[in-house]
């Protein structure tokens, strides 16, 4: 009898001790979730107080414009023609959202529907779709028109995008030669019309460019669902056309569209062994401790110079970034700072044992496909260590991002801060300039090149220095 | 079987526990790899982790499902925005256009938010009067801003405004490359103020400026005119409903009657709507009873709007409508109303289809929202929204003419075809000559979208 009670009591016990167990793991893969949902966020870099930004400017509560919308709503709900259901409701609150962060007129601002915070959380983790590139919407001008456009930041790396040869900077004017509409194609059109008024003296003429900007409208695609298609949708096949700098006509590309993944760190031995080249293809959860261990392979190695390449490197996280700093920039202020409303912020990178980092030569490969969190580790490495960058100007959005989800599943990104690298000048809008500027000659060998003999040089430096000890 | 006492139950469920607890940590224990610091991080990190478990358990079925409420959103994003977002913030720009943003979720175009100074120009059209100086502006073919006509009875033809002036200054600035719109809103301002206007006219060499006190100016919604002396053919054209347009309907018609009107048209193409009562009062010039138009309540309900008597005081004449597809709203209901009863003959192209009732609201900032209430139908009981009226005969506009020139408008001079057989002056057999070179030329469909932007006279 006491046998038989003790044995339930041990498979309770084990049971329990299972349940907790599997609990646990559960929880790891909530947390990971929500990690992911602040992934972008610089609140939970380490080192900076978490609590700090929320609570200073709460107090100029002005509850006039929350009335207005609150009698706007109550009107809908009680006078609108067909009565208004829960899920009209779901709807109205998303599109107010999105109104409301796009009249910021911001691009990194926005409001994000669910299978996009998908995309979004799935881009953290390697996974991409569509033509696998970073795309971002740009006010660009054209003669006195300002409308935005559909520009290429980078393809990544084994995409059909990159396959298919798209480059940074490149302008998608048109997809299926449907022209890639501005967010409001109208003011274009009004804008096209009063200048050929201005002009044409023939009333026809002026008809004629009406009906033409008329049927551009109809037949083309507005910005935002072309940015949703091409890097969401697999398993098809787009022709793009692309306006590129320094090629006079616009230039058609076809895409076959698929998912992929990529893993973020690679590298390969080049100069008889002596280098590495270490390739950041994206920054996720991994790629810092693959850095790590790519580092302590190559020291086993007894490779003398590194060279780092975050040529068409873009997005990630600050906290991925950081983690992958702390490979070359033990136990330091980063050099960065973060500057929000109403502060700014050094951002410190923690320690790191001595065996999972790279002293030796560095050199850094950049060019305009290095984008917002690639180039704020390659201001932090040319900060702290000197370290000297060879290509073309970065891209020039070091812009903190959050990302909020909210309860339905969509969320928001929103702009909170800016990495300014505190030796650098401010990087926005101009990019980071390179110290040995090498221009593309579309293969990035003459950068390789370029970088491979500074590095020579650096190494023969330190060689020089040990035997002067 | 013996009950279980306590003094045994306690040290078994308390062990069940710790097994359950160690059960949680080791995962991070085996994680950390001899760590230490992080055990004790995890150790500390318990309470809450095992809190959060409860939490999300109950939390699980409620979300995702549940719609996002409208209000709470709203206000939670604009705190979060107001505390962390790197830029300015301007509420009450952000505020409108959550409301814009919200209304279109609604599918209704009807439905809209007007700011303050949009909410505030309608008004003026619905009054049918503004304050400025009343004279109708244009561009030319240069792309200079030109009077077309200065009003009658306005300060602009006191001052001796005439028409082709070329406008070059407003108040000593000039105003070459600004648009009509900006133009017109230099021009425009309170009662009482001076405007000083510099115009170019041919045939004088210097500029001409002249000082013009801006008063209360008043649109003409109507315009009139004998097109046929001798058979009694008059003609109304009706530019928008409005609060005024039916007393000038009404001075038209008398205007008209002491000309031995006997056959009327009225054109109500471009005319966008306006008010409801202008339409029904309109509406009851030509219907002798029954209702004009059938406004169908949100739930169902039909509440028919009668013919007013008290609008009988013409003489109904044979009627020709002239409708196409930017005759829209109230311009529907009239010609609804007449092609249900049969009074008149609708000639031209389908009409433009908004079958929707809209409210004004004024909201506690300056600011209303137009909401669509109801849905009305015309006496027949037909709901033309998305629809459109069909003419009785169909007429395309060539591609271009000018409204109410007898030589290229089309619509106009079929129409009085039209006419004329009603008033017994053609053979009917003119009736179906001109139904036939309608389907014949149906294919021909011209559509110019809404691209171009015109200015308001």
């Amino acid at each position: 009898m006491k046998n038989y009670k003790a044995s339930i009591l041990v498979l309770l016990i084990a049971a329990f001790f299972a349940a907790g167990w599997a609990a646990r793991i559960a929880s790891i893969a909530q947390e990971r979730a929500a990690i992911r949902q602040f992934g972008a966020s610089p609140v939970r870099a380490p080192g900076v107080p978490i609590a700090a930004t929320r609570l200073d400017s709460a107090a100029d509560i002005d509850l006039g414009p929350l009335e207005v919308m609150l009698t706007v709503l109550r009107s809908v709900r009680e006078h609108f023609v067909d009565p208004i259901k829960p899920s009209d409701e779901g709807r109205m609150a998303r599109e107010a959202l999105r109104a409301m962060l796009a009249s910021l007129d911001d691009p990194n601002t926005r409001f994000l529907d669910p299978d996009q915070m998908k995309l979004v959380g799935e881009a953290l983790n390697g996974q991409y779709h569509g033509i696998g590139a970073f795309l971002a919407i740009k006010k660009i001008k054209v003669g006195n028109i300002q409308e935005e456009h559909l520009v290429v930041i980078t393809p990544i790396d084994n995409g059909p995008a990159a396959k298919a040869g798209l480059r940074p900077g490149d302008d998608i004017v048109a997809i299926d030669g449907r022209d890639v509409l501005p967010l409001d194609p109208f003011q274009r059109a009004s804008e096209v019309i009063k200048e050929e008024r201005k002009k044409a003296v023939d009333k026809d003429v002026i008809r004629k460019h009406i009906e033409s900007e008329t049927k551009r409208i109809e037949e083309g695609i507005p910005i935002l669902k072309a940015e949703r298609t091409l890097i969401s949708e697999d398993d098809k096949e787009f022709e793009l056309t692309v306006v590129r700098k320094g090629t006079p006509k616009p230039i058609k590309v076809r895409i076959k569209t698929q998912a992929f993944s990529v893993d973020p760190v690679s590298w390969k031995l080049i100069n008889n062994d002596r280098f590495a080249c270490i390739r950041i293809s994206c920054f996720t959860d991994r790629t810092a401790d693959e850095l790590e261990g790519a580092v302590r392979d190559l020291k086993s190695k007894g490779v003398k110079g590194v060279i780092l390449d975050l040529r068409n490197t873009a997005a990630g996280s600050l906290e991925t970034v950081l983690s992958a700093a702390k490979v070359f920039i033990p136990g330091r202020v980063f050099a960065v700072e973060h500057k929000s409303r109403n502060r700014k912020l050094p951002i410190r990178v923690e320690q790191c044992s001595e065996d999972r980092v790279w002293s030796g030569p560095l050199v850094v490969l950049v060019n305009s496909g290095t984008a917002r969190m690639a180039e704020v580790l390659a201001a932090a490495l040319k900060d702290n260590l000197s370290t000297k960058l060879v290509g073309e100007s970065s891209y020039g959005d070091p812009s903190a991002v959050t990302l909020v989800e909210l309860r339905d599943g969509s969320g928001i990104t929103m702009t909170t801060g800016r990495l300014v690298p505190l030796r650098s000048p401010d990087i926005y809008g101009k990019g980071l300039s390179p110290d040995v500027p090498v221009a593309s000659d579309g293969t990035q060998d003459k950068q390789l090149n370029e970088a491979v003999e500074l590095l020579q040089s650096l190494a023969a430096k330190t060689m020089q220095a040990r035997a002067g000890k | 079987m013996k009950r279980i006492s306590i003094d045994k139950l306690v040290p078994a469920l308390f062990l069940v526990f710790s097994a359950f607890v160690v059960g949680f940590l080791s995962p991070d224990v085996l994680a950390s790899r001899g760590d230490l610091r992080k055990v004790t991080a995890s150790l500390q990190l318990l309470p809450q982790r095992l809190e959060g478990l409860l939490v999300q358990a109950q939390d699980q079925d409620k979300e995702q499902s549940e719609p996002l409420p409208v209000i709470e959103t709203y206000s939670a994003v604009l705190e979060r925005l107001k505390a962390d977002y790197y830029g300015s913030v301007d509420e009450r720009k952000l505020t409108y256009s959550a409301i814009r943003g919200m209304l279109s979720a609604l599918d209704d175009p009807f439905t809209r938010f007007l700011d303050p100074e949009e909410y505030k120009s309608m008004r003026e059209e619905n009054e049918g009067n503004f304050t400025g100086i009343g004279a109708q502006l244009d561009t030319n073919k240069n792309g200079e801003v030109y009077v077309k006509e200065p009003l009658p009875d306005t300060p602009a033809m006191r001052a001796g405004v005439k028409a082709n002036d070329v406008i070059v200054s407003v108040d000593d600035k000039p105003i070459k490359n600004l648009d009509i719109e900006q133009v017109v809103k230099m021009i425009r301002g309170p009662a009482g103020t001076k405007v000083k206007l510099g115009l170019r006219r041919a045939g004088v060499p210097k500029i001409i400026y002249k000082v013009i006190t801006r008063q209360v100016v008043q649109f003409r919604m109507v315009k009139s005119q004998m097109l046929d002396e001798k058979n009694g053919i008059g003609y109304i054209r009706l530019y928008q409903f409005n609060e005024q347009c039916d007393a000038q309907f009404d001075q038209a018609l008398t205007q008209l009657e002491k000309h031995n009107l006997k056959g009327l048209i009225l054109d109500l193409r471009g005319n966008p709507g306006g008010l409801l009562q202008a339409a029904v009062d309109i509406g009851s010039r030509f219907i002798p009873s029954g209702p004009v138009v059938v406004i169908q309540e949100r739930g169902g309900q039909k509440n028919p709007i009668y013919v007013k008597e008290e609008k009988h005081n013409h003489k109904r004449y044979p009627l020709v409508v002239l409708v196409d597809k930017h005759s829209a709203s109230a311009s529907e209901i009239v010609s609804g109303a007449i092609k249900d009863t049969g009074v008149g003959t609708l000639v031209g192209t389908k009409t433009f289809g908004k079958g929707r009732v809209q409210t004004i609201m004024p909201l506690q900032d300056g600011s209303a929202v137009a909401i669509t209430t109801a849905k009305y139908l015309t006496p027949s009981g037909t709901d033309i929204h998305k629809k459109g009226i069909e003419p009785d005969i169909k007429v395309d506009p060539p591609d271009t003419f000018e409204v109410g020139d007898l030589k290229t408008d089309v619509q106009l001079t079929k129409g009085i075809q039209v006419l004329k057989v009603q008033m017994g002056l053609l053979p009917k057999s003119v009736l179906d000559e001109l139904k036939r070179a309608a389907q014949a030329g149906s294919t021909s469909d011209t559509a110019v979208g809404a691209a171009g932007r015109t200015a308001k006279p």
